[in-house]
């Protein structure tokens, strides 16, 4: 196959092409789904596929007693009107993705410290435009500054600054938050970052002009959801460094 | 083909939520926390309503179960950023 492999399949489960389409207009898709199940005839005597051992290297698994908390990023202000609805949706977007707490950083959080590895996931992977797309990660060395500190009531602040060798793209902002501990266990971890933004990624093209106020947000989910079970972005492909488990790199 | 790995991330996608244009805090502090905090969150977003499967193996047993075809959201990129 010569053209991309992305988009949207519909298959029978024992694997079948019904339909597929690569455009995420919802008409498009609608059509798409309309046409598979016409299409689909149902086989009584196709198998369940059976539960292998997952390669890690597609299937990050969080260490056991990991909190999954969601975060969120928000450009806040700064864009020209958008020149068609999907760049509009574009410049509207609230990201997600799952920041990973593993228990060795929930102790020291109990403690009232930010691990070096915490704060270097949450900094490098997570104080990142994604709204547009996937970001490209801040390096070891476009960490300016990045500091975190748990008052003994549990009160979160900090500052980081971030920039590219080039200057091409940074974020200077300040943050505030809270946690909580209970039972040994984080049962709250809200936090806010706030500051000026400047420039994009590879795959995340025309930011506003100039300096623009992006917003963060971190929580734990009162109600667990499947899409939390979704390794954050920074592990794709490579776990160790998300964890920073083998180095800071 | 190139294989599609993490293919069946189906979705979760960061879709574009949108809501009502913030004001233009350049800073967060205690006073402004909370109110920040609740409007970086998402309030309502459609495709979370849809029982989306994550791993291939439960979506195709429960297509069996349900006679019914699977609808595989298959990206290169990492779902949750793929935008």
């Amino acid at each position: 196959m010569n053209s991309t492999t992305q988009g949207l399949y519909t298959i029978t489960p024992v694997g079948d092409l019904l339909a597929f389409n690569n455009n995420r207009g919802p008409w498009r898709v609608k059509e798409q789904l309309t046409q598979a199940l016409k299409r689909h005839i149902p086989n009584k005597d196709t198998k369940p596929l059976k539960v292998t051992t997952a390669d890690p290297k597609f299937q990050a698994i969080p260490p056991e007693g990991t909190i999954i908390v969601r975060a969120h990023v928000k450009v806040l202000s700064g864009y020209e009107k958008a020149d068609d609805s999907w760049r509009e949706i574009f410049q509207k977007a609230v990201s997600r993705d799952n920041l990973w707490i593993t228990p060795t950083e929930q102790e020291a959080l109990a403690r009232g410290q930010f691990t070096d590895s915490l704060t270097q996931r949450l900094v490098r992977y997570h104080l990142v435009d994604n709204t547009r797309g996937e970001p490209t990660f801040w390096k070891p060395q476009d960490v300016k500054q990045a500091s975190l500190k748990v008052g003994k009531d549990g009160k979160i602040t900090g500052k980081v600054k971030l920039a590219r060798a080039d200057n091409s793209s940074g974020y200077k902002a300040s943050l505030v938050g809270h946690l909580a501990i209970t039972d040994d266990k984080l049962t709250r971890f809200d936090l806010v970052a706030v500051g000026d933004y400047w420039g994009g990624g590879r795959y995340t093209r025309k930011p506003p002009k100039g300096r623009f106020p992006v917003g963060v947000s971190f929580r734990i989910p009162a109600k667990a959801t499947p899409f939390d079970l979704i390794p954050p972005q920074g592990t794709k492909g490579w776990m160790d460094p998300y964890l920073f488990t083998a180095g800071t790199e | 083909m190139r294989s599609l790995p993490v293919a069946f991330a189906f979705l979760a996608l960061s879709l574009a939520h949108t809501f009502g244009e913030a004001k233009n805090p350049t800073t967060v502090n205690a006073e402004n926390f909370a109110e920040l905090h609740a409007s970086l969150q998402p309030s309502e977003e459609a495709w979370t309503t849809i029982p989306w499967q994550v791993s291939l193996v439960p979506a195709q047993q429960l297509a069996l179960k349900e006679g019914k075809p699977l609808f595989v959201w298959a990206m290169d990129g990492h779902p949750l950023g793929c935008t």
